[in-house]
C-alpha cells in the first residue's frame, strides 16, 4: 500500500485485479444492478488510489477496508434511490426498484433483493465475501451479536421466500 | 485443547446465523459446535434445514463483468480531472481577470470607464469605512474643558 500511496501504478493494477471480483460481486448483490455495481467499484478503487496513505494495516485487512467503502457507497446509493422513487411512486417493492428490467434472475438473487438492506448486507458479507464475523461487524458498525441477529432474520426470510421447510 | 461449553439454544442460534458448514462457523465456537451437533438430534435437524439454504445460496453467483482496464481508465481520468481542477482553475480565474483589465482596442473603451469607476468606488468605500469620532464626543470634551476653566 505504501507503493500505491507513492504513485506505483503497477502495484495498484495488481491490487485492483485481485480485489475487483469480490468488491463488484458485493456491490451487485447489494444494489441488484450491474451498472450501479460498476459505479460503486469505480469509486472504491478511485478511493484506494487517492487514500492509500490512510490505510492502516494494523487495524484491518485491505479487503475489509475496501468492503467497508463498498458497503457505505452501496447504502448511500440505495437510500438515494429510495428517496428518488418515494417522490414518484408509493409502495414500490424493493425488487422493482433495484433490478435490471427484463433480466431473468436466480431465485436466490431475487430473494436477496427482498431483504432489508442491513440483513442483505450481513448475509452477503458473511456468506459470499468470506469475511469473519468480527470483520462484518466492523464494516457494518455493529456488534457481532447484532450481526448474528441480522443473519438469523435474513436466513429465515430467505428460507420462507425460497420455500425451504423450517 | 478444551472445548467451550455451549447450550443447545446458543448452538442452534449459531447454526441459524452461520449455516450448516463448519468452515463458516466462528473459529472460537467451531469445536464446541461440532461436539454439540454430534450428540444432539434436534441440532442436526436444524442444521439440515440450513444446509438446504446453503446449497441454494452456493448455486447463485454475482458477476457484473467489470474489467480491470475499465477501473484503471476511470481512475486515471478522475485523477487527471482532479489535478487539472486543483492546478488550473485558480490560475485560470486570475488570468481571465488580468486579461479583462489589460484591454486593448477601441471596441472595449467602455472598460476604461469601468476600471476607473471600480477604483473610485473602492476609494469611496474605504473612505466611508474609516470610523470618524461621533460629534457628541467633541461636544462633551469641550464642555468638560470649559467647566474646568470656569470652575478654576
Amino acid at each position: 500500500m505504501e507503493q500505491v500511496a507513492g504513485g506505483d501504478r503497477e502495484v495498484y493494477a495488481i491490487l485492483v485485479a485481485h480485489h475487483l471480483g469480490p468488491i463488484s460481486a458485493y456491490a451487485q448483490r447489494m444494489t441488484g444492478n450491474a451498472a450501479n455495481a460498476e459505479d460503486i467499484a469505480q469509486e472504491v478503487f478511485l478511493r484506494l488510489w487517492l487514500k492509500a496513505g490512510d490505510f492502516d494495516a494494523t487495524r484491518a485487512r485491505l479487503t475489509t477496508w475496501l468492503h467497508q467503502m463498498a458497503h457505505n457507497l452501496a447504502i448511500d446509493q440505495l437510500r438515494k434511490r429510495h428517496r428518488e422513487v418515494s417522490l414518484e411512486v408509493i409502495d414500490v417493492p424493493e425488487s422493482t426498484i433495484s433490478s435490471d428490467p427484463g433480466e431473468k434472475r436466480h431465485p436466490v438473487t431475487q430473494a436477496l433483493q427482498h431483504l432489508p438492506e442491513r440483513q442483505r448486507s450481513a448475509l452477503a458479507l458473511t456468506y459470499y465475501q468470506d469475511l469473519s464475523n468480527r470483520e462484518v461487524a466492523d464494516i457494518m458498525g455493529l456488534s457481532t451479536r447484532a450481526v448474528e441477529s441480522l443473519l438469523v432474520r435474513a436466513r429465515n426470510a430467505m428460507k420462507i421466500r425460497l420455500e425451504i421447510a423450517q | 485443547m478444551t472445548v467451550k461449553l455451549l447450550s443447545q439454544e446458543h448452538a442452534k442460534a449459531l447454526i441459524m446465523a452461520y449455516g450448516s458448514e463448519p468452515d463458516r462457523w466462528p473459529s472460537e465456537w467451531r469445536e464446541s459446535l461440532i461436539v454439540a451437533l454430534a450428540g444432539d438430534p434436534a441440532l442436526r435437524e436444524c442444521a439440515a434445514a440450513e444446509a438446504k439454504l446453503d446449497q441454494m445460496m452456493a448455486s447463485e453467483s454475482a458477476d457484473p463483468s467489470i474489467s480491470v482496464a475499465s477501473i484503471l481508465a476511470f481512475t486515471a481520468q478522475s485523477v487527471a480531472r482532479r489535478e487539472h481542477e486543483l492546478t488550473e482553475a485558480p490560475v485560470g480565474v486570475l488570468e481571465r481577470f488580468i486579461e479583462w483589465l489589460c484591454f486593448s482596442g477601441f471596441h472595449s473603451t467602455w472598460r476604461s470607464v469601468a476600471v476607473a469607476s471600480m477604483a473610485l468606488a473602492l476609494g469611496v468605500g474605504l473612505g466611508l469605512g474609516v470610523a470618524a469620532p461621533p460629534e457628541d464626543e467633541w461636544v462633551a470634551s469641550e464642555a468638560y474643558v470649559f467647566a474646568l476653566v470656569e470652575g478654576g
